[in-house]
């Protein structure tokens, strides 16, 4: 699976946006779930609830089975039950891996995207671990592949970036 | 969802074995299959040109995704099995090899990047690489097969 990281805090993220927004929050439900639960739907939820909260504009909560499989992003942007909200929207915050912040990228042309994943490499997924663990690093992260595999909250520490859900309840 | 794969050669796989060896090939069934380069029909093809040349190939198991481990621990192999061939990504084959400690484990597949995919326009596209690859970044290849494409059908964001 893939293993991604999260670039900024709930405070950097907030910069990004305004009060006049319309905002989705795109959750995909694959590999990041795995990500210390940087994804899914708690991840989507616990964060729109807190940007709500904090007086933000959430017009949508999107989960994805696959961000990854343009196919299944492109039917957001036609399908009836989901049109309008995308063609409304001003801004999408993924929370999915670079695959799929390129896809929304391609399809979503002209909305602001917020950059929000690292994708740091390929990892393995364990019950015994409940989480992925990063075991085949990029390179340009400069990080040691291992087969035992480094916990992503040991990854984002060396990276000066965060493992997880902006939002935890 | 995941990993872009291209086969090694059998060539390559050869000079890793030996006539004397018990082979165990081990499959994963996720992102090598829309690679070509895993799943039932690949590796009933692998295990057929390895008879086919002498190589006594003993078991043959197919996971439904290799990068999870409790499925590689789960794999059950004949006694006596003294390589492991790796029909997986490079984190599925550390996962075999963490749940098979004591056998040599081989890679069927070398790990270029991560990919998108559109079934719709039949392609994987290759997104962000390593190192090795760097060169082959945007490529795509035919899904199902990793045929690569001549002509680029999904363009990359500037």
């Amino acid at each position: 699976m893939i293993i991604s990281l999260r670039k900024l805090t709930y405070e950097d993220l907030k910069k990004q946006l305004s009060k006049e927004d319309k905002i989705v929050v795109w959750a995909c439900n694959n590999c990041v779930r795995f990500c210390d639960g940087f994804g899914g739907r708690d991840a989507m939820n616990n964060l729109a609830d807190q940007l709500e909260q904090d007086g933000f504009n959430v017009i949508r909560r999107e989960l994805i089975g696959m961000s990854c499989v343009l196919d299944l992003v492109h039917l957001r942007a036609i399908e009836d039950a989901t049109r309008e909200f995308f063609e409304q929207a001003t801004v999408i915050i993924p929370l999915t891996c670079e695959d799929g912040l390129d896809n929304l990228k391609m399809v979503f042309k002209g909305k602001k995207i917020i950059d929000v994943p690292k994708t740091v490499g390929l990892g393995i997924l364990s019950t015994d671990w409940h989480t992925l663990r990063l075991t085949i690093p990029f390179e340009d992260t400069g990080l040691k592949p291992t087969p035992e595999g480094m916990p992503l909250e040991e990854a984002a520490k060396q990276l000066g970036i965060y493992a997880g859900p902006f939002v935890t309840k | 969802m995941g990993a872009v794969t291209q086969a090694r050669s059998l060539d390559e796989l050869k000079s890793e074995l030996s006539k004397a060896d018990r082979i165990a090939l081990i499959s994963c069934n996720t992102c090598v299959r829309f690679c070509g380069t895993g799943g039932v029909e690949r590796m009933e093809e692998l295990a057929f040109q390895l008879r086919k040349e002498g190589y006594s190939v003993t078991d043959q198991v197919l996971v439904t995704a290799a990068c999870i481990c409790d499925y590689t621990q789960r794999a059950r192999l004949s006694p006596g099995i003294t390589k492991v061939i790796a029909l997986t990504c490079d984190s599925g084959w550390t996962s075999i090899r963490r749940a098979l400690p004591n056998v040599d484990v081989i890679k069927a597949n070398r790990t270029l990047g991560i990919m998108i995919v559109s079934p719709s326009k039949g392609v994987i596209k290759l997104m962000k690489t390593y190192e090795a690859y760097k060169d082959r970044l945007g490529d795509e290849f035919e899904l199902l097969t990793g045929k690569p494409k001549s002509e680029k059908l999904i363009p990359m964001e500037e």
